[in-house]
């Protein structure tokens, strides 16, 4: 897959995962904040985003701390996947 | 508010079935925590859970029944025939009412072939509570709180409340819950969980252990040594399952339960203290707004781990214990102050004329409740 | 003898939202209550994404206050910690129960989620609405086997005499598979018993229980 495709199958489990209704694919930045602004996620948001990555993509996030640069943006999750994906 | 009296109390957990033998434990500095393997976890989970089979030999020599009970169904039969026994009084009658507090109840009903006579129907909490009325024949059906580890707290408040306005007599209070993959996997899943012994208020704290108990107090309008003055509760209306960085809930609850007495400083403080990072931070804001950062304050978390529905009523009890004997028990886990206000975390076994404690408690859905006891 | 009054009433049930006594909302049957809370969810202009969130019984508590929000003053009343949420129902969460029970049920696809798991205790219904509304006061979430006015009844008073809650959302949030309803209404505590309420019950059981059985 190539990162594009990356990126949306991605926004496509997340808008799924974390139910959020009446947001499509296109209306998500993939480089705008996850957290705080942006999708507006909160902690639960955070830690449904860690099972996503292992029960998707057979990624376990050690430290949740970790988490923070990871879930920066759908990007730079889209970036963590790719680089790590076996 | 009148004044209530608190007549008797009962704990079944890992350091005993009396509330005697655990408080001996806990001066002892036993703790019911220990490590346990769970066929869905890779490493090894921190738990305090009851020995099964001392469980079902006590039970068997205390309760006579043909009935078949669930784990749970045992230790509360169990707590409420050790009250009943040293307390005995007409507990049948209309003025009496039994109230149980639990998160979960019999969930482990859920699970595959846990039991094979017991029907389905027992997974709902008043099909549960029914079942431990007609054991003991109680006039009317038990009110069932559920509201997440408030629910002891809130209980007991509740029937301070109900004998206050004279609706009864006397209320028996249980607070209970098990352990079960079912409570573990979901801690987990929200990264709750510590693989050691907890440690509340500590600045390397990194979460819970859970921990099985069944509570019970018997109280009454009738005069005892042990009173509850007052209590609250107060809703932080922040978010679900993490509490208020301003501790706002738990601030207006302290703040209700001392609108009468004003002039009193407890002369402790049983907090919640699970050990997360977020309700230890939480407790420290909350009890600096009430200018109560300098009282000696522990929680009971490091010993018993977090008991869901048996909490508010176990620590309650533990509290009680220690007025009785005026002896402070030590925040167990506990070494380097870890929340942004400091707070009098008590540190070792002391010795010290008591007389009032604060008893708090948090919970998922933005609930506290608090309650303040004397001892005369 | 009474002092306090009961009004606002909300019935959700079969696909209709009804408030004291008036259909406001309808839904065909054949829509599942997800279908027929999202139709709601927007009857009511909720603009909450948060809903979307939630487990069928936090949506179906949301939906039982917007009802009664749509009374005129109401909102003014229950924002205020003097006004306590005393909730109750017969199925604690065991839909959300029964989720999170299925996804621990098999180790190999073991992967248990958070926002299932927060749901699996009854009294976040309490929550949300506390939440939403910004309620501060006193809670209390009842479990029991059918609806009891009595049980309500008695703890709505209690508080009343016993701290300085003076009004209260009390009611009954049941979800289980396809058996779910609700009612929810308020009580308030009267300071002057010889005021005239024209248009408000005497709270009673029997108030009450013309309420559930409507």
């Amino acid at each position: 897959m190539n990162e594009n495709e990356v990126i949306e199958k991605l926004k496509a489990q997340i808008i799924e995962q974390l139910n959020l209704e009446e947001i499509t694919p296109d209306k998500i930045d993939s480089n705008a904040p996850l957290f705080g602004d942006g999708l507006g996620l909160d902690s639960i948001d955070a830690l449904e985003l860690i099972v996503l990555l292992e029960r998707q993509y057979g990624l376990k996030i050690a430290d949740p701390k970790d988490g923070k640069d990871i879930f920066k943006s759908i990007q730079s999750m889209a970036d963590f996947i790719i680089k790590n994906k076996k | 508010m009148n004044s209530i009296g608190i007549i008797g109390s009962n704990i079944i957990s890992p350091l005993g079935n009396s509330s005697e033998a655990n408080f001996e434990a806990l001066v002892k500095g036993k703790s019911g925590l220990s490590s346990f393997s769970f066929p869905f976890s890779d490493s090894p989970i921190c738990a305090s859970l009851l020995d099964q089979s001392l469980l079902e030999i006590e039970f068997s020599s205390r309760i006579k029944s043909t009935k078949e009970f669930t784990r749970l169904e045992k230790t509360v039969l169990l707590s409420i025939q050790n009250i009943l026994n040293k307390h005995p009084f007409d507990h049948k009658n209309k003025n009496t009412l039994l109230i149980l507090a639990t998160t979960k109840g019999n969930i482990d009903l859920l699970e595959k072939n846990n039991y094979t006579n017991i029907p389905m129907e027992r997974v709902y909490l008043s099909a549960f509570a029914e079942t431990i009325r007609n054991h003991f024949d109680f006039h009317h059906p038990c009110m069932v709180v559920s509201n997440a580890c408030v629910s002891g707290v809130m209980a007991i408040l509740w029937a301070q409340r109900l004998i206050s306005n004279k609706e009864y007599s006397n209320v028996i209070v249980v607070g209970t819950d098990l352990i079960s993959p079912f409570t573990l996997s979901g801690f987990k899943s929200f990264n709750a969980l510590s693989p050691e012994p907890c440690r509340p208020f500590d600045k390397n704290r990194i979460g819970i252990n859970l921990g099985e108990a069944t509570a019970s107090i018997l109280i009454s309008n009738k005069e005892s040594e042990i009173k509850i003055l007052a209590g609250s509760s107060a809703n932080d209306a922040n978010h679900i399952s993490g509490p208020s960085r301003t501790a706002e809930g738990l601030f207006m609850s302290i703040n209700k339960t001392f609108e009468q007495h004003k002039n009193i400083q407890p002369d402790f403080i049983s907090a919640h203290g699970t050990a997360t990072e977020f309700n230890d931070e939480m407790e420290s804001i909350g009890f600096s707004k009430a200018e109560f950062q300098k009282i000696p304050t522990h929680s009971l978390k490091g010993y018993y781990g977090h008991t869901l529905g048996a909490a508010g009523v176990l620590e309650t009890i533990i509290a009680i214990e220690s007025l009785k004997n005026n002896i402070l028990i030590p925040s167990r886990g506990f070494e380097i102050p870890g929340t942004s206000k400091e707070l009098n975390i008590i540190t070792k076994l002391e010795k010290k004329t008591l007389s009032t404690f604060l008893k708090t408690s948090s919970g998922f859905g933005g609930s506290n409740a608090t309650l303040l006891i004397e001892k005369n | 003898m009474t002092n306090s009054i009961l009004h606002s009433a909300c019935t959700i049930r079969e696909n209709k939202i009804t408030l004291n006594g008036e259909a406001i909302f309808e839904s065909d049957l054949t829509k599942t209550f997800s279908e027929f809370a999202k139709e709601a969810y927007h009857y009511f202009d909720l603009n909450y994404p948060k809903f979307f969130k939630m487990d069928n019984l936090s949506k179906l508590g949301m939906l039982s206050i917007e009802g009664i929000l749509l009374t005129q003053g109401v909102r003014n009343i229950i924002n205020s910690d003097k006004c306590a949420l005393i909730l109750s129902n017969h199925s604690s969460s065991i839909e959300s129960d029964k989720i999170h029970a299925k996804s621990i049920s098999n180790l190999v696809n073991f992967f248990p989620s958070p926002s299932v798991f927060v749901y699996t205790l009854p009294n976040i219904v309490l929550g949300e609405i506390a939440i939403k509304n910004k309620m501060q006061g006193e809670n209390l979430f009842l479990l029991s086997e059918k609806f009891e006015a009595k049980q309500l009844f008695i703890s709505t008073e209690t508080l009343f005499e016993t701290s300085s809650t003076n009004t209260a959302i009390c009611g009954w949030i049941e979800f289980d598979g396809n058996k779910w309803e609700s009612l929810v209404y308020i009580t308030q505590k009267i300071e002057d018993p010889n005021q005239k309420n024209g248009n408000f019950m005497p709270h009673t059981i029997q108030e009450i229980n013309k309420l559930y059985n409507a």
